[in-house]
């Protein structure tokens, strides 16, 4: 076997020795590990660790805020854009008032917009983005590992060119200057957008941005993986009795390496959220009117001193969800790993 | 002044010259206890054709240190010929150029006084020759002499800016422009010096010939464009500020560009021959592109150099109790020169529709969105500012700059003029979509829904601000209101530096947008007419053309004025609000050491 270009020795770390037909770990009765998938040893490992769990209740809390945002703020008797002017004061521009039972976290600054309203609904996009880009970078990701290792030689080459190439642009660098560009393409010749076409356009343009530049790590270490499982015996088994290189890479392969994809997409999820704040922070973003947590943090810093309500929910959201969703990676990790079991 | 407020920063800037205010409309009433000054009547700049210097002391004033003056903003060069901005304009007529008339400043009112010329002009009978004689012993930075052949050189050199500095050079020197009105003298560079408009008949004098009367030929005096340079030390371009020679108290040391300017005292400046300027301070730093809520909050601290520091940027509402409080003597506001106004398209828009939008137009919404406070501006019924002789206080209704607007009213008059449900009036304007702070997006989703609220269709085109400023001065665009220029500031203190520039033909002529897009001949010509009047009989008949324009046509709505804010630190002293250029008296101010 030979190491792919760039691959990396902490790597192999993630490496799933166990396979169906071959436990390589001690087995212990107690442990009741035998005769049991990765899977389902790590679903009881997480099951008993306290972080993993209380992680899980945060991100299931944000998943279901996101969900049930328009519910919400019925509840609170609000809608999401309503320009609550007769709210702010025409000295200053801040909120004649603090948080009450009509607006449980204050009016915005200058517009008086309904901020748990801002706040609700901004937790969507940062949620489905972070998820659907998760999603399909792990996809992609999975599908020309799986290629590069198992087929090698030129596809190989293709690919692993392909990742140095995508490997040695500077992502944010990139999507500052890309998305104005790729909104631009989607723009019928002669014809201008409005804020809300723009904010949908923006939407998916995150998402395949991040999923363009995300694949790269998983495809990696799925190549790297796929080149030390080929050579194994049941791998070359299946291959002496004739079984299909298709079925092969899904019902062989792919199974040995539930472990790794599962922690690459768990890490991936906090990372493309704090993505997408970021870029709506920079601006690059979801533009108004659309909610996002990233633009309230944005419009929100300068007004602190005075007023910090307004900074807090969308902060704390966020440390505590790519917390959360990092913890859980980490666990998810670990009970993961065989070198970890206990 | 074009629609050029560079100086203007934070929120007013980032919306492109959009934001205004919900308040009472004295000016005093709405700043509390806090200074007013250049005060808020009328000021007409008297002229004083006699005044000799020195300039009177200042009180108290004590000499030496450094004044640091940190904005957001950044002059593109330093160029006097090219300048028609508010910050390169105000360091350059105060501190290093000297021009043939300048402004004192006498109990917080402008007069304009001889600078370089021993007096204001002497006009020939018929109004058409303006002759000025030099000072003896003036000398540039390097010790030079000046002769007024730089002065007529100088002059012939503005006509090659005329893309960023002023034009009324081309509109009313002889030989400028051909029969169709197209400029056809662009500067010493490429038409040679052969200039019907300008000459110097000896070392001492100066003779502009005119092509029509220009009764406020003296205030044009006072800018830039007609202080000396001599031919030999200039580099035919803007480089040519980097290391401009002055006559002022002070010169350049350094010039970096978009970072930092430093000037020092000049040696050759004699103050026995300037009414106008003077030297108290060993020197200036301007510093550009500074964050203007931490130059700010520094600057209510004053901890070590920050005591010394002024900021002519807009205060920030988060500091507002400050200034108006505790801070309150280290803060001066006081009327600017520029009126800000919602523009239509008189072609576009049906008179009709264009009355049903001022109605409904949501001023107070959009100013809280703005941030817009009292502080920063008062909301304003005319075109003509109240500083401006001659202005008219009257009010239109939908024309006030205050209130939330009458979606109601507006609806019916919709109806009334055949559009409704199904066949809504389409408003269309361009918005800044990129502005870091949100404040453009946020105005512009204000006033998108109070206008849906009322009946219209609305298209709101968004852009980057770089690019709006060409898009709105487009005359064939997609757009119908919003359109360029979003103000005015007016360049001397007479409504001759208001009107024509705005609503004249000869914008839509050359393809540029004016107020309404106005090419109305009885518009032009009521214009021709009031500028022929006597200075003197001018300006109440500016005042009833400001009421007729607005009643008649409806081409625009007056917004708010602006306002000058200057916050500085506890040893900085006398800060003067000129209220002609919403600057302060830079050369007036001393600090403690």
């Amino acid at each position: 076997m030979s190491l792919g270009p760039g691959m990396s020795a902490d790597l192999a770390s993630l490496t799933v020795d166990a396979d169906p037909t071959e436990p390589t770990a001690p087995a212990k009765d107690s442990d009741r590990q035998h005769g049991r998938s990765p899977s389902q040893i790590a679903w009881d490992r997480l099951k008993g660790d306290k972080i993993a769990i209380t992680s899980l209740g945060i991100v299931v809390f944000f998943v279901l805020v996101a969900v049930f945002a328009p519910l919400l703020v019925k509840l609170e008797g609000e809608k999401l854009n309503v320009y609550h002017s007769d709210l702010i004061s025409a000295m200053d521009t801040y909120p004649i008032i603090g948080a009450n039972t009509a607006h449980w976290f204050g009016v915005e600054p200058r517009t008086g917009r309904d901020l748990f309203a801002v706040w609700a609904y901004g937790a969507r996009p940062s949620l489905i983005i972070g998820f659907a880009a998760a999603t399909l970078s792990t996809i992609v990701g999975i599908t020309l590992g799986l290629l590069a290792g198992y087929l090698g030689g030129k596809v190989d080459k293709v690919i692993g060119w392909t990742i140095d190439l995508l490997l040695s642009l500077p992502l944010l660098v990139v999507v500052l200057a890309v998305v104005p560009v790729i909104q631009q393409r989607f723009t019928p010749a002669g014809e201008t957008l409005t804020a809300e076409q723009k904010s949908g356009i923006r939407f998916y343009v995150l998402i395949a941005i991040l999923v363009f530049f995300g694949w790269i790590g998983l495809a990696r270490l799925i190549r790297g993986e796929v080149f030390s499982l080929r050579e194994r015996e049941f791998v070359q088994a299946a291959k002496v009795i004739g079984v299909k290189t298709r079925h092969i890479l899904f019902k062989e392969i792919l199974p040995n390496l539930v472990g790794p994809i599962i922690v690459s997409a768990s890490i991936a999820v906090p990372a493309y959220i704090t993505y997408e704040a970021t870029l709506s922070y920079l601006g690059a973003g979801l533009v108004e009117p659309t909610p996002s947590w990233g633009r309230t943090v944005s419009n929100a810093q300068n007004a602190y001193a005075r007023y910090p309500l307004f900074l807090w929910p969308p902060v704390l959201s966020i440390a505590s969800l790519v917390l959360a969703l990092t913890l859980l990676g980490e666990a998810i990790r670990d009970a993961f790993d065989p070198n970890t079991r206990r | 002044m074009r629609a050029t407020i560079v100086r203007a920063v934070g929120v007013a800037a980032s919306i492109g010259l959009i934001a205004a205010c919900a308040a009472p409309s004295n000016n005093a009433g709405t700043s509390g206890n806090t200074k007013t000054t250049g005060s808020g009547g009328t000021i007409a700049a008297p002229l004083d054709p006699t005044a000799k210097g020195p300039a009177p002391e200042v009180a108290g004033a004590k000499k030496g240190g450094i004044l640091t003056v940190s904005y957001a903003t950044a002059p593109s060069d330093m160029d006097p010929s090219a300048q028609f901005y508010q910050d390169s304009g105000i360091i350059m007529t105060r501190l290093t150029q000297r021009s043939l008339t300048s402004f004192v400043t006498r109990d917080g009112n402008q007069v304009l006084v001889p600078d370089l010329a021993t007096d204001l002009g002497r006009v020939s009978g018929d109004g058409l020759t303006w002759t000025f004689t030099l000072k003896d012993g003036i000398k540039y930075s390097d010790g030079s002499p000046v002769t007024a052949g730089d002065i007529a050189y100088a002059v012939k050199r503005s006509f090659a800016f005329t893309d960023t500095g002023p034009t009324y050079q081309v509109d009313f020197l002889k030989g400028a422009k051909d029969a169709k009105g197209d400029q056809v003298y662009k500067g010493p560079w490429e038409s040679g010096e052969n200039f019907a408009g300008v000459d110097a008949p000896d070392a001492k004098t100066v003779v502009f010939h005119l092509e029509k009367r220009w009764e406020t030929l003296p205030y044009f005096a006072a800018f830039s464009q007609t202080s000396p340079i001599p031919k030999a030390k200039e580099t035919k371009n803007r480089d040519y500020g980097n290391n401009a020679v002055g006559t002022g108290p002070y010169k350049i040391k350094s010039f970096t560009q978009g970072s930092e300017l430093v000037l020092e005292k000049n040696t050759f400046w004699d103050p026995a021959t300037d009414p106008s300027r003077h030297q108290y301070l060993d020197g200036y730093v301007f510093k550009f592109g500074q964050d203007s809520i931490k130059v700010q909050q520094g600057i209510l601290a004053s901890n070590g150099p920050d005591a010394t520091t002024l900021s002519w940027d807009s205060v920030d509402a988060s500091l507002i109790d400050q200034v108006t409080g505790a801070k309150a003597s280290q803060f001066v506001t006081g009327p600017s020169s520029c009126v800000i106004a919602v523009n239509m398209d008189t072609r576009k828009i049906p008179l009709a529709v264009r009355k049903a939008v001022a109605i409904a137009f949501p001023f107070d919404d959009i100013n809280k969105a703005a941030g817009a406070t009292p502080l920063s501006q008062t909301p304003a019924s005319t075109l003509v500012p109240p500083q401006i002789p001659g202005h008219l206080d009257f009010k239109i209704e939908g024309m006030t700059g205050t209130g939330n607007g009458d979606p109601v009213k507006a609806k019916a008059m919709l109806a009334a003029a055949g559009y409704g449900p199904g066949k809504e009036f389409q408003l269309v304007w361009y918005y800044t979509d990129d502005d870091p702070s949100n404040v453009a997006q946020q105005v512009n989703q204000v006033r998108k829904t109070k206008l849906m609220a009322a009946g219209f269709k609305v298209k709101d085109i968004g852009v980057a601000g770089k690019d709006r400023r060409t898009l709105i001065a487009k005359i064939d665009g997609p757009h119908n209101m919003l359109q360029s220029p979003a103000g005015w500031c007016f360049d001397w203190p007479s409504a001759d530096s208001i009107f024509p520039p705005t609503v004249s033909s000869t914008q839509i002529k050359a393809g540029g947008s004016n107020w309404g897009d106005l090419a109305d001949p009885k518009v032009d010509s009521e214009m021709a007419r009031i500028q022929a009047l006597p200075i003197a009989e001018q300006g109440p008949e500016w005042g009833k053309f400001d009421k007729w324009l607005l009643e008649t046509y409806v081409p625009v709505l007056p917004w708010y004025n602006d306002k000058s804010n200057f916050l500085f630190g506890t040893k900085v002293h006398n800060v003067i609000n000129d209220a002609n250029h919403g600057m302060p008296v830079l050369d007036a101010i001393w600090v403690d050491q």
